[in-house]
């Protein structure tokens, strides 16, 4: 089942010689590179492989004379894969682990986000003050909404007016 | 030794444990630990071939994980797993290992003969060796599949990656671990 990579000149329509109706268009050559390759049947010690995966048996592998060689080899590694597989940690470990860690619940992630300046190192009990410092009005001026009213409509416009005023008056002395 | 699946009932009851655990209860944390600390650490120990280093791996990620704990999206086995499979990463990256042992192990067994001791001791340094000399991503296919017992299903499902890319990583490690082992043991 691998992908027959050799170029044939007329784009694949001869594939396995027969001539396909319709053929395609070439492939561009980019196609061919964005393909997915089913690269494991192209493994040599086949066998050995099937058999380490669980889906051949002993004999199998025995009997394929590239992957015989090997067998007793895989049984050895086998057994003391197999005992690293049984290591356990001590048991005081999460007594341990549950030591180190500091007080107080983990920062929630709507605190964590909103006070974005807490970082990775910030400690749990930095959770309080988080919230405390939401609580408190964090916007600078300019960041606040603008209310626009009557009043303010005016005195925007006085502004303006006298600042023109301001501006032709200093051009004309000029 | 096959780690267990995460099936939906386990993932819902770690997220009732984290739902605990961010109202307050930190105590509930420690259900988390002991669930998962075991296989972790057999990843720990296989990537790294320290024990002491695997320990304090695996308690960096405990607590990096309490830290981020509302992060958590989807699976929180599968989450835990890349905390700790990146620090292995990272510590591989970033320190020449000049020893691997496995102490606490190397004790005689009282089952076997001071030949088959001394065989089996050989071997465990032949094997950290060649295992060492691999590369960091074919070392972990081959200890997930072969240390940690898991499937290649399980193994795409904790790395994001598919069954095809694991098993071409797990073949090359096994024949790179032959050329290596084969003078001596084949």
């Amino acid at each position: 089942m691998l992908d027959d990579l050799k170029k044939s000149p007329d784009g694949g329509a001869h594939r396995d010689g027969v001539q396909q109706d319709g053929a395609r268009p070439t492939r561009l050559p980019s196609a061919m590179v964005d393909r997915e390759i089913p690269i494991v049947a192209a493994t040599h010690f086949d066998a050995m492989h099937r058999w380490l995966d669980g889906e051949a048996s002993d004999a199998v592998a025995e009997q394929d004379p590239e992957s015989a060689r090997y067998v007793a080899l895989w049984r050895r590694v086998g057994e003391e894969t197999a005992r690293r597989g049984s290591h356990r940690l001590s048991s005081d470990f999460a007594s341990r682990v549950m030591s180190a860690l500091p007080g107080g619940a983990p920062m929630r992630a709507d605190l964590a986000l909103v006070g974005g300046s807490v970082t990775e190192s910030a400690a749990p009990s930095l959770v309080a003050a988080t919230a405390a410092r939401l609580d408190a009005p964090t916007r600078t001026w300019w960041q606040g909404s603008l209310e626009l009213n009557r009043g303010t409509a005016l005195a925007a416009a006085a502004g303006l007016v006298a600042v023109g005023l301001l501006l032709g008056a200093a051009l004309r002395g000029q | 030794m096959t780690a267990p699946a995460s099936p939906p009932d386990l993932q819902q009851a770690d997220q009732d444990i984290i739902a605990q655990v961010l109202d307050g209860n930190r105590e509930a944390f420690a259900l988390l630990i002991r669930r998962y600390s075991d296989p972790l650490y057999r990843h720990a120990l296989g990537m790294t071939g320290s024990p002491d280093v695997a320990e304090d791996i695996l308690q960096s990620s405990f607590i990096k994980a309490f830290h981020h704990l509302s992060e958590v999206r989807g699976r929180f086995d599968a989450w835990l797993f890349r905390i700790v499979a990146n620090g292995c990463k990272d510590w591989l990256k970033n320190i020449r290992r000049t020893h691997l042992s496995y102490d606490e192990d190397d004790q005689a067994s009282q089952y076997a003969t001071p030949d088959e001791d001394l065989d089996r001791t050989e071997l465990r340094t032949d094997l950290d060796r060649a295992l060492a000399s691999l590369a960091p991503s074919l070392r972990e296919a081959f200890v997930m599949k072969h240390v940690e017992g898991r499937s290649y299903e399980e193994m795409a499902d904790l790395l994001g990656t598919t069954v095809g890319a694991l098993k071409m990583r797990v073949h090359r490690a096994r024949e790179a671990l032959q050329v290596l082992l084969e003078e001596k043991y084949a």
